[in-house]
């Protein structure tokens, strides 16, 4: 019996509308931040300068982050909102937590770019807030039009960011930027059209759009139909998150981009997409869970291999770091393949410490933008000697890239490979077994970059245009500062963020 | 005890905090910080050791972390599994505290002077020894652990602080090399420690020594299920963990980085690579050592391993002109034979060895340093005629070399001896007959490298001269234990040695006087054989005839059986080769390939014409391409599993 094919709104009580307001406080401060800053950059007055309005978004996104620790206690009580457009349970304020800090290392760090700019701070820190928002809606989305709505909402911004150095004219910079962000467009909107497809299909199969629904309606039977849609579904997340095969727009998109942009890819934008995968299986697709971890044992085997041996030859530091990205999509895939709240939390765990990772590095990168305008890893040659601090944090951060304790990436590692392998499958075990061989070889390369910067002397002729100190401004040694407590502590010191994580991951189970 | 153990451990640390944050501009002010600690932490080590003997044992541990494995919340009111971070003291732990603390605060002592050309301290001065405090704060937890996670945690800020000190200078390309050659491959082994660890959590569900010892001990269990080839679980845990020994303690295969690490300062070689890190990988077979004996096939493993690499180790040591990496290939060797003697069930022979063996190591290590300091090279081919100049390094080498050689009644004499008769009792005759062996090759490489440095004529360009006495006291006070150290552990002392470690468990050897003997005369005649060769004013056999009537032996062994090569060969070719042809494809094999392709969904008039670059459409098909791929291995598995 087919439920009839149209599409009931659900009814939105008083009640209900003003619970879902108080739980959508964190996106509608970020939401106004950016309004506010849109309005200050279009029409200065006299007063504003640009370190203002980096200020503002800051503040801005710190007061966000504590309406998402105010709200934490109250989001376990009511999981839905808007009639069950909006999810707005632990895992999603995790999630928000997330992308509100990257946001804010993002804001912080972005000045050397900038200043490359004639006039375009104000505009990047604009769009950074409303892709923001969009990430945050996002993690929140349980529902298949309101997943639709918030991703594109996201990718437009971050289309826009990539491209937003389109004046810059060093080396070539402005034409590479533009390039990436027409690039991210397009292919996104192809994704998006598959994922589209295969919302539709399920939406036809099931006659729902809530995803409690689908989940009623697709635990009878899997027809080739419902395959089809989930296929299409995983592949049109597959190039959010930058799984292999789907990964072929990450190194161009993070070369050309500028690089706080680069560094919100790698972090905010990718732990979006893990956020809306791990919702929509868990929570719509739980009656095929043996299909769809097989397919993501089988994409988290190719992602790693094929992110670690292009990583070997790379030259270029923002390409390293882009296919370095894709290695960590293929070790959080044996998490989704594992498929247990225990690998779920360690999921989000491992995010968390991405985040910090990666932005730790990204900073660094970004502040030696202005002098390695080509990128390449032969232009931190000296880097010890010349700015021993920032060496110290980008080693710190590659370390823990490469999973080598005391850093917080090798407790994020042990804590979900020790969830992968509980399960007890062989298939599983294999996963482990090459992913903790695969991180042993990307010590290899992350080792190039600080060998680079600590091991190699600087040649005469490159060492006399080096003459002045490295400008780094207030703001960034804040960020790289915090971003390295989380790379330092977050690990040794696990307890209340695991903790966290795991309420979180709890709640996704239906 | 427990604030001391924490002490012992926080001193170090303490100093290379201090050292990087505050005394890093004043060179005096930063080593004396760092000897200072040591100091202090040698002292309290000594303390412990007296307490364990006395019978004290102490664990102090904290909650790191609580998991849920099943999706349990604490909301539930589930209590999870915790996962516990630790320190404790028994008397293995007393010992390498002993061990560690004094090689230490001694190498420290010692760089003092070393660290000194020509009256200008190194420019790295305050930098090596804030990175010789890292070493022995990660060592000293790496001894301490009272669990493998924080072993393991210790066990890779080992790897990194050693990585730091081989490329200390690393202005020269060797060190650089070295020390990144030293980072990887003990990294290799560590995958298997890695998935050691993984398996016995998952399987045994803790990585507490005593939880896990526990299970081994019932002999069933989860831990004894077979799982591949038949083998119980328990075996492919053992083996991850050796996998890391092997690594760490440079055993064959994985033995290739330990004569590069030599080009790091001596001081290093003498603290890291002789006496303490290398020591590590034995440390952690003896230390989970209940696991091994539950799976005596990992104990032949443990045992093949060892007694190969012991013969494999020493027939490189025979005609190496550098003075260090004869020294790294005996220091290969030697670990060998402990870990042979673990293989053959012997806690105590093997960390009897240990023991000895970091001493005189040590000894050995800081006299070539002296030697080298004051030659200003490594190559035995530039010295010769240095027992006149300089008396006291050379006093000090004979005591460390003829200890080596298993001299009679010196340290290296009794414990080689109990590795010996271990094997003789209890391991393949084969290996027994290659660690009788190898005490011949040792005891003739260590002479030849002596008689090369100390006898004839001086054939260097410098003027040597004897070290100052900041470096020679470390000397003649490491000359004491490497001689008579070993007494403790002799008949004559009632085993004490190994009844400190092993209590009653420990049963005296009979029937060793034939091994015994048999051993003294093979170290006699190689001790001999060096001194017809090179130790004689006209030698009685040339050297040069016998590398000529060798045939390729000889170049075989001086490039060490061409194992680098072969390693060099795979990583070339394969990792960075496959990874050089998917970049390629990345970038243009797939425009080319699908470009034809995408001419075609050009002219069926989508909307990108105007775009230069062909790229994008080739993601796009290839993105619909993964589409199907995917819904296609999808219904052929349904339908599969629908048949």
């Amino acid at each position: 019996m087919r439920p009839s094919p149209t599409i009931t709104l659900p009814a939105v009580t008083p009640d209900d509308l003003a619970n879902g307001l108080l739980l959508l406080l964190p996106v509608l401060v970020v939401v106004v931040t950016a309004t506010i800053a849109l309005i200050l950059d279009l029409a200065p007055p006299e007063w504003v300068s640009r370190r203002f309005l980096q200020w503002v978004s800051a503040f801005g996104l710190v007061v966000a982050i504590v309406y998402v620790a105010a709200l934490a206690p109250l989001a376990q009580r009511s999981p839905r909102a808007f009639g069950g457009f909006l999810a707005l349970d632990s895992f999603a304020l995790f999630f928000e937590f997330l992308f509100l800090v990257a946001a804010l290392l993002v804001i912080l760090s972005a000045n050397t770019f900038a200043d490359r700019q004639e006039s375009a701070e104000g505009e990047f820190y604009v769009i950074a807030l409303f892709s923001t928002a969009g990430l945050m809606l996002m993690a929140q989305a349980a529902e298949l039009i309101s997943i639709y709505v918030s991703l594109e909402l996201s990718s437009l911004g971050l289309a826009f960011l990539a491209a937003s150095n389109k004046r810059d004219r060093l080396a070539d910079q402005g034409r590479k930027s533009t390039e990436a962000g027409m690039k991210y467009l397009l292919l996104s909107a192809m994704s998006s059209a598959i994922l589209l497809y295969g919302m539709a299909l399920m939406y036809g199969i099931s006659g729902a759009t809530t995803l409690a629904d689908i989940a009623r309606a697709f635990s009878r039977d899997s027809t080739p139909a419902v395959i089809l849609s989930m296929a299409m579904i995983i592949a049109g997340f597959g190039f959010k998150i930058a799984a292999a095969p789907f990964q072929l727009w990450t190194p161009d998109v993070y070369q050309g981009a500028p690089t706080p942009a680069t560094a919100f890819f790698s972090v905010a934008s990718k732990a979006a997409g893990f956020a809306v995968v791990l919702r929509v299986l868990n929570e719509a697709l739980p009656g095929l869970t043996v299909e769809w971890t097989g397919v993501f044992g089988v994409l988290a085997f190719i992602t790693m291999t094929v992110g670690n041996l292009v990583a070997l030859v790379q030259t270029n530091i923002k390409r390293l770091m882009a296919y370095s990205s894709i290695t960590h999509v293929g070790y959080l895939l044996v998490g989704i393949a594992t498929a247990s709240p225990f690998a779920n939390s360690g999921i989000l765990y491992y995010l968390l410490a991405y985040t910090f990772t990666n932005m730790a590095a990204f900073i660094v990168i970004t502040i030696m933008a202005r002098y390695v305008p080509d990128d390449s890893i032969s232009g931190y040659v000296g880097l010890a000697k010349r700015a021993p601090i920032l060496a110290l944090g980008l080693t710190a951060a590659l370390l823990s890239l490469a999973g080598i304790p005391p850093f917080v990436g090798f407790f994020a590692k042990l804590y979900l490979f020790l969830a992968a392998i509980e399960r007890g499958n062989l298939g599983l075990q294999f996963l482990v077994v090459w992913a903790v061989i695969m991180s042993a070889l990307s010590l290899y390369y992350y080792g190039r970059v600080i060998h680079a910067m600590w091991m190699r002397e600087v040649e005469p002729a490159v060492a006399a245009t080096q003459t002045e100190p490295l400008r780094t401004a207030f703001s960034q040694w804040v960020a790289l500062a915090a971003s390295l407590v989380g790379v330092l502590f977050t690990g040794l010191a696990a307890a209340p963020l695991l903790a966290a994580a795991q309420t979180a991951a709890n709640t996704l189970t239906p | 005890m427990q604030a001391q153990l924490w002490t012992i451990l926080g001193l170090p640390l303490m100093a290379f905090v201090v050292i990087v944050f505050f005394t890093r501009r004043s060179k005096d002010l930063s080593s004396f910080v760092a000897i200072g600690a040591m100091f202090g932490s040698m002292l309290l080590a000594y303390a412990t050791f007296i307490q364990v003997a006395g019978g004290a044992r102490a664990v102090s541990e904290f909650e790191w972390l609580r998991l849920f494995p099943a999706g349990a919340s604490e909301a539930a009111g589930e209590s999870g599994t915790a996962l516990r971070l630790g320190i404790q003291a028994d008397p293995l732990t007393a010992l390498m505290l002993v061990v560690v603390t004094t090689v230490s605060f001694l190498v420290q002592v010692y760089s003092r002077g070393y660290m000194v050309e020509h009256g200008h301290k190194d420019p790295g001065f305050s930098r090596f020894f804030a990175y010789l405090s890292l070493f022995t704060f990660s060592m000293l937890g790496l001894v301490l652990a009272n669990n493998l996670l924080f072993l393991f945690i210790s066990w890779e800020l080992v790897g990194l602080s050693s990585y730091l000190l081989i490329g200390f200078w690393y202005q020269k390309p060797e060190a650089w090399i070295a020390a990144k050659k030293a980072f990887i491959t003990t990294r290799i082994g560590d995958i298997g420690f890695l998935i050691g660890l993984l398996i016995l959590w998952n399987v045994g569900g803790s990585l507490q020594f005593t939880d896990l010892f526990e299970q081994a001990d019932l002999r069933s269990g989860a831990l004894f299920n077979a799982s591949l080839l038949g083998q119980p679980v328990l075996f492919w845990a053992c083996l991850g963990l050796f996998a890391g020994a092997v690594g760490k303690s440079g055993q064959f295969p994985l033995h290739v980085w330990l004569p590069d690490a030599m080009e790091g300062p001596t001081p290093v070689s003498a603290l890291i690579h002789a006496a303490t890190m290398v020591a590590a990988g034995v440390y952690l077979v003896a230390r989970t050592f209940p696991l091994f004996e539950a799976v005596p096939q990992a104990l032949s493993v443990v045992a093949f391993i060892g007694g190969f690499t012991a013969i494999f180790a020493g027939t490189m040591g025979l005609v190496n002109n550098d003075m260090k990496r004869v020294m790294a290939f005996s220091t290969v060797s030697q670990l060998g034979y402990m870990m042979l003697a673990l293989g053959a069930g012997s806690i105590a022979a093997a960390m009897f060895h240990l023991f000895t063996h970091a001493f005189f190591k040590a000894l050995l290590f800081l006299s070539a340093g002296s030697v080298i300091h004051a030659t200003e090279t490594n190559d035995v081919r530039e010295m010769g005629g240095l027992r006149r100049k300089m008396p006291i390094t050379f006093a000090t080498m004979l005591i460390g070399s003829l200890s080596l050689a298993g001299f009679p009644l010196l340290s290296g004499f009794w414990s080689k001896d109990e590795i010996l008769v271990a094997a003789s009792e209890n391991a393949n005759v084969v290996l027994f007959a290659f660690a009788m062996l190898t005490v011949f090759l040792t005891a003739f490489y260590t002479f030849r490298m002596f008689f090369l440095t100390f006898a004839g004529a001086y054939r260097g360009h410098h003027h040597p001269h004897e070290s100052p006495p900041v470096m020679t006291v470390p000397l003649i006070l490491l000359a004491i234990p490497a001689a008579a150290v070993g007494l403790w552990g002799s008949p004559w002392m009632g085993f004490g040695f190994q009844r400190f470690l092993e209590g009653d468990r420990f049963r005296e050897p009979v029937g060793s006087t034939p091994v015994m003997l048999t051993s003294v005369v093979l170290g006699l005649a190689g001790i001999g054989l060096a001194y017809a060769m090179y130790g004689m004013r006209q030698p009685a056999i040339n050297p040069r005839t016998v590398g000529a009537r060798s045939g390729g032996l000889y170049t075989l062994l001086l490039n060490r059986w061409y194992v680098d090569e072969l390693y060099m060969w795979i990583l070339d070719k394969l990792a960075i080769g496959t990874g050089a042809v998917l970049a390629a494809f990345d970038r243009q094999v797939l425009d080319g390939a699908i470009n034809a392709l995408a001419e075609l969904w050009r002219g069926l008039g989508s909307g990108l014409r105007g775009l230069q670059s062909g790229r994008v459409q080739n993601y796009g098909l290839y993105l619909f391409g993964g589409v199907a791929a995917i819904a296609f291995a999808l219904l052929v598995a349904q339908g599969g599993m629908a048949r």
